[in-house]
């Protein structure tokens, strides 16, 4: 067992719900992540599956540094993120990226895709002919043909968006992704494309990746360890066979048995039954 | 006309000119199609020229059944079935075809003759709940709203106590505090569950879903899907359910139509289809969903990706993104071929007359 490269011990986070009212009485406070510990090593992805509200974006933001945790600490590479600033925080940073849900909306569009790919290295201090140089090897690497560069992010399809925000993601080589969904808004032939390529790059550039879904069917085929998150917490984590072979919370196991699959018929009372976190006023 | 999906081209073209003339098919045939649509075409005209949505698409719901249609975005899925609904977007127009809802031509009859049969005869439900809610105002007073218009016969009180039955129909046990709710205070599946409420209202023979789970969480599909399975199994429901998720359609579907670049590509009974695909671009996207009871260490993939289709296009849709094409695939457009009981795809290597690489 290797020294892990991210590590997450004790992260929480809550935020303010409701106006509040004349007075503050109708505050609430909604805790988000509640107390998560998490180690991923070098060169390898941990998934982390949940429904929508459980917590996952915001566990992966806070460990890119994105949202500051309320308590608790990140350590990249034996850093404490936190406390480290100005140059020293610049460096870590650009050692950790994102790859968002909808590309469109994470790509400038006022800005062509070569322009969008650069940003990054100009804001490392890398331009002219070097940036061009590097946005060309960057998107032939991530399956772009760089005499598209002129283009914008409106006049390609949604997959080679994606794909130029993967290369935007890598272009200040970076050690550790967040992939945020990164193929739920794609359609089904180029989400293979996607997961193929990101899982390529992860073996060519020795990658390390926090892969949140809420698709258990990607978790599996993606990810070497698994956490499952219910309302702020994990409330399971192991390999991702054991996940989906041998599922120990009740909450994993509904979750699992509601995966649709090509094989089977659906047991429909059980469905009908399938328990959900459903908010009722 | 190239596709009749019941194979009775015989009595076909007689009950088509009944049908023409916006008269009822009494040739006394008995005919389970509620819905028959054939040679579809929908036209978008842009500035860069007319893109073809939808070409000549033929497909079929019968009483009671459920019809999955599958495609990716751009093939055409969405459009066929707002075309049903009279709902087409504009700058699209319907240019050809027919749509038969119960034997009458729904594209030659006034609009307001379709208004009466929306909501009332036709239920439709949409992707996204949320959106398809208003969100200033109570779901008992949208509820009313609907139901002012599927049953003028009722009363207030009425029409309140329709709503708090078709809420509990849907599984809601306190149907009066989702009735005072806001769609915020809701969660998704609880606003799609309300969506089907009211696309009930009227008591349909019909209902419309477009991707009626794709916004919503894994455990909360299911249970959407075992309430329409269970509509569809009582009351006898018929539904044309769109989708791109192939193991969604396998569990919930009877038939199959698969769609690609506005065009039917294969169709059947949905355990023979995805058992055995016989048309290339259903094999691919059969392939490319990870299969975790089959690990895979990578996923077959289909190369490219969808283009808009130019409406005079040679060959076949799928032809530049097919790893089996062959040079009459990029000339000559392929028929819908039976290839076996109830099973027809549009591929060159079907055609035994055709000399395959």
């Amino acid at each position: 067992m290797s020294t892990p490269l991210l590590q997450a011990r004790g992260l929480q986070k809550s935020f303010a719900t409701g106006d509040g009212g004349l007075f503050g009485q109708g505050r609430h406070r909604h805790m988000a992540v509640d107390g998560i510990d998490l180690a991923i090593e070098p060169g390898t992805t941990l998934g982390c599956v949940g429904e929508s509200g459980s917590g996952k974006s915001t566990l992966g933001r806070m460990l890119v540094g994105l949202i500051e945790p309320d308590e608790g600490s990140v350590t990249f590479d034996g850093q404490d993120v936190a406390k480290v600033a100005g140059k020293e925080r610049a460096a870590l940073r650009r050692n950790m990226q994102v790859v968002f849900q909808d590309p469109l909306l994470s790509l400038n569009p006022r800005r062509t895709i070569g322009q969008n790919i650069q940003r990054p290295l100009r804001n490392y201090g890398v331009g002219g002919s070097e940036a061009e140089d590097r946005m060309a090897r960057l998107m032939k690497m991530c399956g772009l043909d760089p005499a598209q560069a002129a283009r914008y992010p409106h006049e390609i399809s949604g997959g080679q968006c994606q794909r130029v925000a993967i290369a935007r993601a890598l272009a200040l080589e970076p050690r550790f992704v967040f992939l945020d969904e990164p193929v739920s808004a794609l359609d089904v032939s180029v989400q293979a494309q996607i997961l193929n390529l990101l899982l390529d790059l992860q073996a060519e550039l020795g990658l390390t990746y926090f892969f949140v879904t809420h698709d258990l069917k990607l978790i599996e085929f993606m990810s070497q360890q698994v956490i499952v998150m219910l309302k702020g917490s994990v409330v399971e984590r192991g390999t991702s066979a054991e996940i989906w072979q041998s599922p120990k919370h009740a909450y994993t196991q509904n979750l699992l048995r509601s995966v649709l699959r090509l094989g089977s018929t659906p047991d429909w009372a059980r469905f009908a039954a399938s328990e959900t976190s459903s908010v009722i006023p | 006309m190239t596709y009749d999906p019941s194979g009775r081209g015989a009595t076909r073209s007689a009950a088509e000119n009944q049908i023409k003339a916006g008269q009822l098919s009494t040739s006394g045939a008995p005919d389970d199609r509620l819905l028959d649509i054939s040679g579809l075409t929908v036209d978008f005209r842009t500035r860069r020229g007319i893109s073809r949505a939808v070409n000549d698409v033929a497909l079929s719901v019968r009483r009671g059944e459920i019809l999955g249609l599958v495609g990716e975005s751009g093939s055409g899925k969405s459009i066929t079935a707002l075309s049903v609904l009279g709902l087409v977007p504009a700058p699209g127009r319907i240019v050809a075809g027919q749509i038969v809802f119960d034997r009458r031509n729904l594209l030659q009859l006034p609009e307001a003759e379709i208004a009466k049969l929306r909501g009332r005869r036709i239920g439709y439900i949409s992707q996204s709940p949320r959106a398809a809610l208003n969100p200033s105002f109570r779901i008992r007073e949208q509820m009313d709203v609907t139901l002012r218009a599927c049953a003028p016969e009722l009363d207030a009180a009425g029409r309140a106590d329709k709503a708090r039955s078709l809420l509990e129909q849907l599984g809601f046990a306190d149907p009066e505090r989702v009735a005072a709710a806001f769609p915020h205070q809701l969660s998704g599946g609880m606003c799609q569950r309300i969506c089907i409420a009211m696309a009930l209202a009227g008591s349909p023979d019909l209902l419309i879903a477009d991707e009626p789970t794709t916004a919503l969480d894994v455990a909360v599909q299911a249970q959407i899907l075992a309430l329409l399975h269970e509509l569809n199994r009582k009351l006898g429901l018929a539904i044309l359910i769109v989708s791109h998720d192939l193991a969604l359609i396998r569990a919930i579907a009877h038939r199959i139509v698969v769609l690609y670049g506005g065009e039917v590509q294969e169709t059947g009974d949905v355990g023979t289809v995805l058992a055995a695909p016989r048309h290339p671009y259903t094999g691919a996207l059969l392939q490319s969903v990870p299969d975790p009871d089959h690990p895979s260490a990578r996923l077959a993939f289909i190369p490219g990706f969808p283009e808009p289709v130019p409406p005079d296009a040679d060959g076949c849709r799928f032809a530049p993104r097919c790893g089996f094409a062959f040079a009459p695939c990029l000339s000559q457009r392929p028929i819908l071929r039976l290839v076996e009981d109830g099973v027809r795809a549009r591929c060159h290597l079907l055609d035994p007359g055709m000399a395959t690489p």
